[in-house]
């Protein structure tokens, strides 16, 4: 599946940036971004919902960009679901083979099948209405599948259900994926939803593409900004007096000269992120950073660090003995972890 | 061609049917105002006509008076089925709703039943000893006035019951916290916030009151000839022109009526408000 | 509605309220309820309570051919309306709810009109076009002029489900393999058959009890029922009348019951509904 240079504009407003992306068949390919983000919008442009301003989207070989959505096959597994009130199970999951002319006793089968397949044995003369939140997105997927698209969307499929039914699902979704091998395109704006289950994220914002990457390279080095500051929790600061000098960039943060090996000079500004778990603080007489706050949250604690400056950084220390925290009030040393540390000038890595 | 405009194209059958059953006759209707000569005659002709002028002033007046009994008659029912309990208020519903769905026509029967010389009310003041002769209510102004407030009460009531029920209740509940008595809650919190219902429900009734024929036709005596009677009248006579003149007229006040309103509650607002 | 409802914490307020409510209810039902033991009544005079009672009016009325024929003649014409509007209403609908077009709201008050301008203006404006026409006594005649009348109802009821359909029902259809013809099939009339039944009831009972419109077009052949009731109310006041009247109120009491029903399963927006009233 590929987007070749496709965009969205509504009049004067860009919801969709040029987009280039290639799937691989069998890949599970999650979007994630916040509200407004153009996610949604690039999947209903896949499913035919939305026309392209410009580009093109190719199935396989095949050009969809026009077709209409009827004659897509690609299944699609809709917010709350859209189930059709007013079928039962059966119906709603045997519809779109009613659709494609298949006879009725081949068609029960079909549906008998993918109803196990998705855990729904037995339930088939029930209504929408008659089933749980968990049922209804159960069903929801065997309509999606029941017909063997090559590609599967997904938008928000799960943000209706309880923390518990939530994860329980996602595994299942997985294990239904790896089982048919089929293409998974997945809305979402919950980040370790994403993260757990996707081969690759794209991370969007403000109708661009920020990062395709793989959850963990994603993580651990972000190329931008604001994958950096909306993936997990980082310390984003303002880097000041920098110099570049053969492959380092030397900075100043709270008044510490930290030297981070970059690949190119920046360009203007520069933001240093770094997560509070790669952070540490040791107690100093002569530190000039000051403890604010200490939380106990079980496996680590969580310290709020006053820097000298006046900003305010958040460190995740790790409790690997019985060592007592440092109270507030204390004055620390901070440890900047050179390594794991992103720098970015006009919002695109230097590294 | 968007989706959008193609839909559109839905209404098209419609819009054709009503061009040639709705709007063409009424344009070719209001054309005949102008008169042969495009002089507006028959609009001269009524406006001098005593006769007509006075038809037209004793309609105003009784659209205003029903308007305003309706409102006075409706607005504590309403609020009382607003205030009652579920039982109460299904059993007041259904005592708005039946009149509400029987025609006018049998409506207007049924006062014409009980206002009578020899009706229920003559009947029952007599046996009682009240009376020692029946009044004369039937074919009077007051047995218009009775027959048009019955018919158009609904109207008034359906929309300020709606605004009622959509108050929040917690709203109440603060104002007597912050020391309102019920006068205050009232004049302060519940007539400001069901204001739009009864300027949906007034305008919807005086717009009606404008336009009745069979109530007043049944009810009322000589005297009581609103302009539709009138336009019938002229009809029946074969004076069209002049009849079609009074029409023109009669919308000219209706539409005033509903856009002088408008700048206070949306046309939506008066037809959707009665439910 | 926010479920909390407004109380009123003053019993002496509460009493008068409960006066002066019971009052206007009472102004609001006697009448309509009246006619039923009139009907019943086994004198010939309309006199109450009535001396006995007896079915005689209502063998009278079903043993008469001119108030038989005239209830066939508003049954038939209401069918042709409610078919008519329905159909026109529901297509228009869909336009006005999913289309977007420059004058949409100027149309939308234009379809409603017939709603809120008095019934003369359309009556003699239908009489003059069809005295042009030579149409004047035609029960299509006064089929045409109601169906004109009764088509905001449906207009009103279709838009109210329609708004309240869920597009995503739609897209899932169209995602599945329908075209635009099974998605209407299959999947958006049965969400909206409520609000379209409960136009057309609506569309029914404003033809089946339309009197100024046929006073004008109807022929001294086609004479619908209100009409033929109209002309006994004007001469004899005859007790059939009562029993006319009792059948009829019956008649759209249950049918506005099953209209209002099926209204209120027509999901969001359901309930707005007008009718006519002069």
């Amino acid at each position: 599946m590929r987007f070749a240079g496709v965009s969205k504009r509504y009049g004067d407003f860009v919801a969709v940036h040029t987009l280039d992306i290639d799937v691989e068949a069998g890949e599970f390919l999650s979007f994630l971004g916040p509200s407004g983000s153009g996610k949604t919008t690039t999947l209903m442009m896949l499913a035919g919902f939305e026309t392209p301003s410009s580009g093109d989207i190719f199935v396989g070989d095949t050009r969809i960009t026009d077709m209409p959505p009827a004659r897509r096959n690609i299944g699609m597994v809709f917010q709350s679901y859209a189930l059709f009130p007013h079928m039962t199970v059966e119906q709603n999951v045997g519809f779109p083979l009613r659709m494609r002319g298949m006879a009725k006793a081949e068609r029960a089968r079909a549906v008998g099948r993918v109803l196990e397949i998705v855990g729904l044995k037995g339930l088939n003369h029930r209504f929408p209405r008659q089933l749980s939140g968990g049922q209804q997105q159960r069903v929801a997927l065997a309509r999606a599948i029941v017909f063997e698209p090559p590609v599967l969307l997904m938008d928000e499929p799960l943000s209706a259900l309880d923390k518990y039914l939530r994860s329980h699902l996602q595994g299942e979704i997985k294990r239904i994926q790896r089982e048919l091998g089929i293409t998974v395109i997945y809305v979402t704006h919950d980040q370790d939803e994403a993260m757990t289950m996707s081969d690759r994220i794209c991370v969007m914002n403000e109708g661009r593409i920020c990062q395709i990457d793989a959850p963990e390279t994603l993580y651990r080095k972000p190329n931008d900004v604001f994958v950096a500051g909306f993936l997990g929790e980082s310390n984003m600061l303002a880097a000041q007096d920098a110099r570049f000098e053969g492959g380092s960039l030397s900075v100043s943060l709270a008044g510490d000269t930290v030297a981070l090996p970059v690949k190119r000079a920046p360009a203007s500004e520069i933001v240093v992120s770094v997560r509070p778990e790669h952070l540490s603080v040791s107690a100093a007489a002569d530190g000039t950073a000051c403890i604010t706050d200490v939380t106990y949250v079980g496996d680590h604690r969580r310290y709020e660090v006053l820097l000298a400056d006046g900003r305010k950084l958040a460190v995740k220390s790790q409790i690997v003995d019985d060592s007592a925290p440092i109270g507030p009030g204390e004055k620390v040393k901070v440890a900047w972890p050179t390594h794991q540390m992103r720098v970015f000038s006009d919002g695109a890595t230097l590294q | 061609m968007t989706t959008r405009s193609r839909h559109g194209l839905l209404v098209l059958p419609l819009l054709a049917f009503l061009v040639i059953a709705y709007l063409a006759p009424v344009t070719l209707m209001l054309a005949r105002t102008a008169g042969e000569s495009f002089g507006f005659e028959p609009l001269r002709q009524v406006i001098a006509s005593p006769v007509a002028v006075k038809v037209f002033l004793y309609t105003l007046e009784t659209a205003v008076w029903v308007t305003l009994i309706t409102l006075v008659l409706a607005y504590p029912l309403a609020f009382f089925i607003a205030t009652a309990r579920a039982l109460t208020a299904s059993i007041l519903m259904a005592v708005v709703l039946v009149p509400f769905w029987t025609s006018i026509l049998i409506r207007s029967y049924a006062w014409m039943v009980l206002l009578g010389r020899k009706g229920i009310i003559n009947e029952l003041l007599v046996s009682v000893g009240l009376l020692s002769q029946p009044l004369k209510l039937l074919n009077t102004g007051f047995a218009v006035y009775i027959g048009m407030v019955h018919v158009l009460l609904p109207f008034m009531i359906l929309p300020i019951l709606a605004s009622l029920k959509g108050i929040d209740g917690r709203l109440v509940a603060a104002a007597e916290n912050l020391g309102a008595g019920p006068v205050s809650v009232f004049r302060h919190v519940i007539l400001p916030l069901s204001m739009p219902g009864v300027l949906a429900g007034t305008v919807l009734v005086f717009v009606l009151a404008l336009g009745f024929y069979i109530t007043p036709a049944l009810l009322g005596g000589p005297s009581d000839m609103t302009i539709s009677m009138l336009i019938a009248q002229e009809v029946d006579l074969y004076r069209w022109d002049v009849g079609a003149a009074m029409a023109a007229l009669l919308l000219v006040m209706t539409l005033v009526a509903l856009l002088g309103f408008s700048r206070f509650v949306s046309l939506d607002k008066i037809l959707g408000g009665a439910k | 509605m926010t479920g909390y409802a407004i109380t009123l914490s003053s019993p002496l307020a509460r009493a008068l309220l409960g006066i002066v409510a019971l009052a206007v209810a009472l102004f609001l039902i006697v009448p309509v309820l009246v006619i039923v033991p009139l009907s019943f009544s086994s004198g010939s005079f309309l006199s109450f309570p009535p001396p006995g009672f007896s079915l005689r009016w209502y063998q009278q009325l079903f043993s008469r051919s001119d108030w038989m024929d005239s209830a066939w003649l508003s049954i038939w014409i209401a069918c042709v309306v409610a078919l008519l509007s329905t159909v026109l209403g529901t297509a228009a609908s869909f336009g006005l709810v999913r289309g977007k077009f420059p004058g949409q709201r100027l149309l939308v008050a234009f379809i409603l009109s017939p709603l809120i301008i008095p019934g003369i203006i359309v009556a003699i404006a239908v009489y003059f076009f069809y005295a042009r026409l030579q149409l004047v006594g035609s029960p299509v005649a006064i089929a045409v002029a109601h169906t004109a009348l009764a088509v905001p109802f449906v207009v009103v009821n279709v838009s109210a489900s329609l708004h309240g359909f869920d597009k995503r029902l739609e897209m899932a259809a169209q995602n599945l393999g329908a075209g635009a013809f099974d998605t209407f099939r299959l999947v958006i009339l049965p969400s909206i058959r409520p609000g379209v039944v409960a136009g057309a009831l609506f569309a029914f009972i404003t033809s089946f009890d339309e009197l100024i419109v046929a006073l004008f077009i109807a022929g001294p052949s086609q004479v619908t029922l209100p009409l033929r009731m109209w002309e006994s109310m004007r001469s004899s006041l005859e007790p059939t009348l009562a029993a006319v009247s009792t059948l009829a109120v019956v008649a759209s009491v249950s049918l506005f019951l099953c209209a209002s029903w099926l209204q209120r399963r027509a999901q969001a927006g359901a309930g707005k509904v007008v009718r006519e009233g002069a």
